[in-house]
């Protein structure tokens, strides 16, 4: 079999993605600090930095720790705010970058979130909207609306009632009951979930015995959750007639495959772009070759694989 | 353009008690300014480095890194092989135009990211003096190297009773633009009393180095400004001194 014959296309909720390649939201900015590696149309989509109604200045520093297998960060969604957003970087982006992309939209009531996906739906570089419930690192918002299925499913629910495009919903492993949350937000109305953002972590400093993050506790990512995300991924699939979208710890091509096979639709990679900020391009080179081993021509065939 | 270098490790020495110099041999040609920085992998740790390159000779990226943990531990123990180095990164300093006057105050490790701005002044014809400050003369960084260079400069350490400050007051070079990097306390005590215009470069812990995660972002006089990329040299009077203590 050729490359040339194996598809890597996907597509969530309508939204044709000719890979299923996104980086996640908080590694990517909005896409122009890539420009210096790459040409970032290679990407299928990117979820753009966490967006807020008003813009947010993010926590003091210091706001980045270390860990075996990762990283732990505590940015607090520091964004210029939706208006900016829309008036001064997406006239600039849609002159590189002629796919769509996913606005992650963050918020500290259920208006908010609602006037921010309103003012996101109405512009054509948006493909879909994903509701950030689970940022674990400000305070009274984000990560507050996502361990309460009720709650949740309300923000979903007001959102819903006022944009056109697709909902998806990026869910927070500190959700004591995960499946329940999914299944409430699919009742809600939600087109997709994104599983899964941080998990709620912390370093102390080493002499003083204090905590390195200015937040005290930030959010833990990079390779060392992947078996973590994975579990809950193939906990949730069986449940749920809504796309997944993969997300935590996604570091190669054959992750991205693991991840699929578990349920994911598509798959967002984050930290290791930080890391590398070619793995993108890496990983889009590498996957025609390890489909072909596997006998696979359409990468869409392996979503839930596990399950048959 | 940032580029991933491979590069291959010509000599890792230890420098005094807590420092070391890397000279690594990049695969191919980069252009590197005065004040910039790379971001270096280190095997077995997540994150790559942020260490500010001292200068570049004839294709060999000089490194003076100071031992911060166990990650900078790590590579001072790697003494040959290959190391991933993403580089340039930051904006580097403003060079001197031909014949002028350059004051370079370093404090520290701090002391690095000056010797390119210093080597480059004085190839330009300007009249150099660098006021370094160390604790201890042990720690003393770069003093045989700068006694070989057409300029003037000065060490002072905290063991003796003396520092930077108190340098440059001596020397009364209160008006000579400058150039300065070192702890944070001692940039703002520079900062109050120079009358003349200079710059200042600052550091942070980082996530990525090329201005995409924002874990590097400060509030500063004219908005929140990443180290990484909007730095980490800024021009007097923009950083706000309390956001990076």
């Amino acid at each position: 079999m050729e490359d040339a014959a194996i598809s890597l296309s996907v597509t969530l909720s309508g939204f044709e993605l000719d890979n299923p390649l996104i980086p996640a939201s908080g590694t990517f900015g909005y896409g122009l600090d890539y420009l210096d590696f790459f040409d970032v149309n290679e990407v299928g989509s990117f979820a753009a930095k966490g967006t807020t109604l008003h813009p947010r200045n993010g926590n003091p520093q210091p706001r980045i720790a270390e860990c075996a297998g990762g990283m732990l960060n505590a940015v607090g969604l520091q964004n210029p705010g939706v208006h900016a957003v829309i008036r001064d970087i997406f006239p600039a982006l849609r002159n590189v970058y002629h796919k769509k992309l996913i606005a992650n939209v963050g918020g500290f009531s259920t208006e908010e979130y609602a006037e921010c996906a309103r003012l996101f739906d109405a512009e054509e570089i948006v493909g879909i909207i994903e509701l950030n419930i689970s940022c674990p690192n400000v305070h009274g918002g984000g990560m507050s609306f996502g361990t309460d299925p009720r709650t949740a499913a309300s923000v979903v629910e007001t959102v819903k009632r006022c944009v056109k495009k697709p909902v998806y919903v990026k869910c927070t492993p500190q959700c004591p009951d995960l499946v329940t949350m999914c299944r409430a937000l699919e009742e809600a109305g939600a087109d997709g979930l994104v599983l899964l953002n941080t998990f709620l972590g912390m370093r102390l400093d080493r002499r003083t015995g204090k905590p390195i993050l200015a937040n005290v506790t930030g959010g833990v990512s990079g390779a060392g959750i992947f078996p973590l995300v994975l579990q809950r991924i193939y906990e949730v699939y069986p449940k749920v007639s809504v796309p997944i979208i993969g997300c935590g710890g996604v570091s190669c091509a054959e992750d991205v495959i693991e991840m699929m096979s578990a349920g994911a639709s598509a798959v967002e990679i984050g930290t290791q772009n930080l890391i590398d900020p070619l793995t993108i391009v890496k990983i889009r080179r590498e996957l025609p070759e390890r489909l072909r081993e596997l006998g696979v021509s359409d990468i869409r065939t392996i979503t839930g694989r596990a399950f048959r | 353009m940032i580029t991933e270098l491979n590069c291959r490790i010509l000599e890792n020495r230890p420098l005094g008690p807590d420092c070391f110099q890397l000279l690594l041999e990049a695969e191919q040609e980069i252009e590197i300014r005065a004040g910039q920085f790379v971001k270096v992998a280190v095997p077995g740790f997540s994150l790559r480095r942020p260490i500010s390159v001292t200068d570049v000779e004839d294709g060999v990226i000089r490194l003076t890194c100071q031992i911060a943990g166990k990650g900078t531990a790590a590579l001072a123990a790697k003494r040959n092989g290959s190391l991933s180095v993403l580089a340039p990164l930051g904006n580097g300093f403003t060079l001197p135009e031909e014949g002028s006057e350059l004051l370079a105050v370093g404090g520290g490790i701090g002391t690095a990211p000056l010797i390119g701005l210093i080597r480059e002044a004085v190839k330009r014809n300007c009249r150099v003096s660098a006021v370094f400050g160390f604790r201890t003369p042990q720690q003393a960084l770069f003093r045989e190297e700068l006694s070989a260079l057409p300029l003037r400069s000065f060490y002072a350490f905290e063991s003796e009773g003396e520092n930077v400050i108190t340098l440059l007051r001596r020397e009364g070079y209160e008006n000579i633009p400058f150039a300065a990097c070192g702890p944070v306390s001692m940039m703002e005590a520079v900062d109050e009393i120079m009358q003349a215009d200079g710059e200042f470069s600052a550091e942070c812990r980082m996530g990525c180095g090329f201005g995409a995660c924002m874990g590097c972002s400060v509030e500063t006089r004219s908005g929140m400004k990443r180290i990484c990329k909007d730095g980490p040299v800024f021009r007097r009077g923009e950083l706000l001194w309390k956001t990076l203590r």
